[in-house]
């Protein structure tokens, strides 16, 4: 086993929901990144999380921003930041996936597109849970939302973020989960040393938008990973690595821990399947070459 | 030693970003304020000038790269006009509920639709409840001159502050301007101390406010912005002993023992002067009263101003649809007066003349015009 | 006060010329305004731009000139939307000769494109003329000098200025009343 961090960075008493992973992956996240870092925190669960006016939780720097303005905020400070010649502070954008996929991505693409030296982490949990679970383009196909209620549920499959940030020809693209937390770890620790613009996709279990127990949140973070439904892989300078070959475990378990996926039929289920199928198809490609 | 050089409002303002050590700029191209971007550009690439220069994908993202940069410490520089300035709205608020001292600069220009590049003042008093300073330039000295107060008063109130001039009328046109060599430098490397992003001493900015903490904070933040009008004053006193030139909120000009006071801001007063010395000549005693900041609003040197005064004529490039010239609208009330007829001018870059001015003046003292009215077709 | 307009085609360097001539002026001891007129960015389509002076007053006019007591044309193609106040100047780009026109205005005549030519300044497609022109205007205005002239010219044209001195100075000499 690895040696881990024994910092905690993170404070106790964070106002996450029980069973939440974003707060245990901003955990993870910073004892691979230590103190001498700032992180951007746009409109997300996370203005909860780290606490109200006068608390900060997170242990570090934070600025709260508007919703889709973490690149650029992100962008601004690293280019103080280095005016001032404190080259050594990372910099880390840390948004959902509504701020990311949705509303944030033009300002993602821009600081990608110019390789800012940033870290923009988009913790997904997959819909706008943090006002009242809302479908976005990150919710997968099938899923429940307010704004999906069945038999409305979404009939898109979810964007693909690290293909949209991959064709901006940037040095560092992973995606990690805290069933994994060495792997977690380890790519944010890749990610610090890196210079130009890295983006971590990380999957995150939320219980109340999940429908889901709040002690199964880690079991199904896993069975994201092992039925396929979420790759572990990084892409570094264009090379795809696997980093996790998954033991592509039948779909219907991952489906059945969550409440969202409760109204599918055998027929969506099928649908499911062949999407993870073809997700990998095009991924196995990139992977050999 | 100073010295003079024919250069327009954005070639000024850029000069002066030039002399204001600014550490960071952030910025969108848009027409006409683009050619201020593309002098700092080439500032920078001479090596004339020692700043990162962020080329940001859009407005929104250029004030949000810039809140960024000035919450992490450094002195930062915008410049924006129109639909890039509406774009940034969100921003403005964010970057002056901060507090950071950001320095932009607006070329006014109309509002779409229809598509129009020309002058028109809407675009920046429609921001004007986002707690900006805001300063409207007449004429290219004044870009000059005020970037430099800007900043100096912006830094010093923890307020941002943005310096507006007409869109090609002053941006573009080209005039004798007297820059500064050295002499400037001591005045504007003056660097308040702020409160700053500190990775030893983790705060998070921003932050939740319950309705308890949120009304005093903001109470706070307007109460800064109002002291901005005395501070303002100090520093344009220490200017004026470096530059011999006079800034106030506002400015007189003509008979002090007038009747009928003209109300301007930007190129259009500019042209009052002229307006002014005509209606003298006819023997209207007239005066013009110049606004240099609307925000904070100049209630106090306005009446003064405006105090033995019969009638006041506003001319507002500007339109607040519904209801009419802003200026006018925000004299009256503040002010709580009722001599004073407002005319919708100049919209969309429709040229204002001296004899459009002299003619509705009289107008107004005739009793031919007795409500808000406009300036069309006069020509 | 004098208005100044200078009018020819996107890509013939009419904003330069303007500054140029501002600039001319301004170490005359003028007080001066220059005052481009934009519309989007268009290669060929016609471009304006209008220089006040005055030997006293400060200037504060701030709308485009609508007639201009003196006119340089760069391109004939445009001569007939250019308006020049009665008993004004009116200075012509043009080779040949031109009819009288319908105007009390005082009309010269030089041929920039030819000078240009001659010392190789552009290419005949596009001859660059803003000197040789400025150097005609130098002619006929008869309020500056032509050493001012090749100041400015020196400053704002750098590495080939010599040349376009020589293009103004040919200008100077041959500009011709009609």
């Amino acid at each position: 086993m690895k040696n881990i961090n024994k910092d905690e960075i993170l404070q106790p008493n964070h106002l996450a929901c029980p069973g939440c992973t974003a707060a245990l992956s901003m955990r993870l996240a910073l004892k691979a990144l230590g103190r001498k870092t700032i992180i951007v925190i746009p409109a997300c669960c996370w203005t909860v999380i780290n606490g109200p006016l006068g608390k900060n939780y997170a242990g570090v720097p934070v600025i709260h921003t508007a919703f889709e303005t973490t690149a650029a905020v992100a962008s601004g400070i690293k280019a103080s930041l280095s005016m001032q010649q404190k080259d050594d502070i990372t910099v880390m954008g840390w948004a959902g996936d509504g701020g990311t996929f949705d509303i944030g991505l033009q300002a993602l693409s821009g600081a990608a597109e110019r390789n800012e030296d940033i870290i923009y982490v988009c913790y997904d949990n997959e819909a706008y849970m943090n006002t009242g679970i809302q479908r976005s383009s990150a919710t997968p196909y099938g899923a429940a939302t307010t704004t999906t209620p069945p038999p409305i549920q979404k009939d898109r499959p979810k964007k693909d973020l690290m293909e949209l940030v991959a064709a901006h020809d940037v040095p560092y693209i992973a995606s990690a989960t805290t069933a994994y937390p060495q792997d977690l770890i380890k790519k944010f620790e890749k990610a610090k040393n890196i210079r130009g613009f890295k983006l971590i996709h990380l999957f995150v279990s939320c219980p109340p938008g999940h429908k889901s127990v709040e002690s199964k949140s880690i079991i199904i973070s896993k069975l994201a990973v092992e039925t396929g439904v979420f790759p572990l892989y990084e892409i570094e300078n264009g090379v795809y690595k696997l980093s996790r070959k998954p033991k592509f475990t039948d779909v219907k378990e991952y489906l059945s821990l969550q409440g969202r996926f409760k109204h599918l039929k055998d027929k969506d289920i099928e649908q499911i399947r062949k999407n993870i199928e073809k997700r990998w198809e095009k991924l196995n490609k990139k992977f050999e070459n | 030693m100073s010295k003079k050089i024919i250069m327009g409002g954005n070639d000024a303002i850029a000069y002066a970003v030039r002399q204001s050590y600014v550490d960071v700029v952030s910025a969108y191209p848009i027409t006409p304020q683009t050619s201020i971007i593309e002098k700092i550009a080439d500032f920078i690439s001479k090596g004339e000038m020692n700043a990162r220069f962020i080329k940001v994908e859009s407005e929104h993202s250029a004030m949000a790269a810039a809140i960024g940069a000035s919450i992490a410490g450094s002195r930062v520089f915008t410049a924006t006009s129109s639909q890039g300035l509406l774009l940034m709205h969100e921003v403005l608020h964010w970057a002056s509920g901060a507090r950071l001292p950001i320095v932009m600069a607006n070329a006014n220009r109309a509002v779409a639709p229809p598509w129009s590049i020309w002058a028109e003042q809407t675009d920046s008093l429609s921001q004007r409840d986002t707690g900006w300073i805001q300063f409207y330039a007449s004429n290219a000295q004044e870009t000059y001159d005020l970037l430099f107060l800007s900043f100096r008063l912006a830094e010093r109130v923890k307020v941002p502050a943005m310096v507006c001039m007409d869109g090609f009328l002053v941006t573009h046109t080209k005039e004798p301007v007297e820059v500064f060599d050295n002499e400037i430098s001591e005045f504007i490397s003056i660097k308040e101390k702020r409160e700053i992003l500190d990775i030893d001493n983790p705060k998070a900015y921003g932050a939740l406010a319950f309705p308890k903490d949120y009304m005093p904070i903001k109470l706070e933040q307007n109460d800064a912005i109002l002291s901005a009008s005395n501070v303002f004053n100090d520093i344009a006193k220490e200017f004026e002993l470096i530059s011999k030139r006079h800034y106030a909120a506002t400015e007189v000009y003509g008979d002090s023992k007038a009747d009928v006071a003209i109300i301007a801001t930007g190129s259009i007063a500019e042209v009052a002067h002229i307006a002014v010395d005509n209606l003298n000549k006819d023997s209207i005693k007239a005066k013009l009263v110049k606004i240099n900041m609307f925000r904070p609003f100049p209630k106090k040197e306005l009446q003064e101003a405006l105090k033995d005064v019969e009638k006041i004529v506003v001319f507002d490039r500007n339109i607040s649809l519904g209801k009419g010239g802003i200026i006018k609208d925000e004299v009256a009330g503040s002010l709580g007066i009722n001599n004073i007829i407002g005319f919708v001018a100049g919209l969309g870059g429709y040229d204002v003349t001296e004899q459009d001015m002299e003619k509705a003046t009289k107008d107004v003292l005739s009793g031919k015009v007795k409500e808000d009215s406009y300036l069309w077709g006069e020509k | 006060m004098k208005e100044i307009g200078l009018h020819g085609r996107g890509g013939q360097g009419i904003v330069l010329s303007g500054e140029m001539l501002a600039n001319v002026y301004f170490y005359e001891g003028y007080e001066v305004q220059f005052m481009p007129s934009y519309g989007a960015e268009r290669r060929g389509s016609p471009s304006n731009a209008y220089v006040r002076i005055d030997k006293v007053n400060k200037i504060y006019n701030r709308y485009a000139v609508e007639i201009p007591d003196e006119v340089v044309v760069f391109n004939m193609t445009l001569l007939e939307n250019i308006k020049v106040k009665e008993n004004g100047v009116a200075l012509l780009n043009i080779g040949g000769n031109v009819k009288k026109q319908s105007t009390n205005a005082k009309i010269f005549l030089v041929d920039a494109n030819s000078i240009a030519l001659s010392l190789k300044l552009g290419t005949p497609a596009m001859p660059i003329i803003n000197t040789a022109l400025l150097g005609a205007y130098c002619k006929v205005a008869g309020d500056f000098s032509f050493d001012n002239l090749a100041r400015v010219i020196k400053e704002k044209i750098g590495k080939n200025a010599d040349i376009n001195i020589e293009a103004a100075k040919l200008a100077f000499e041959s500009v011709r009343e009609l």
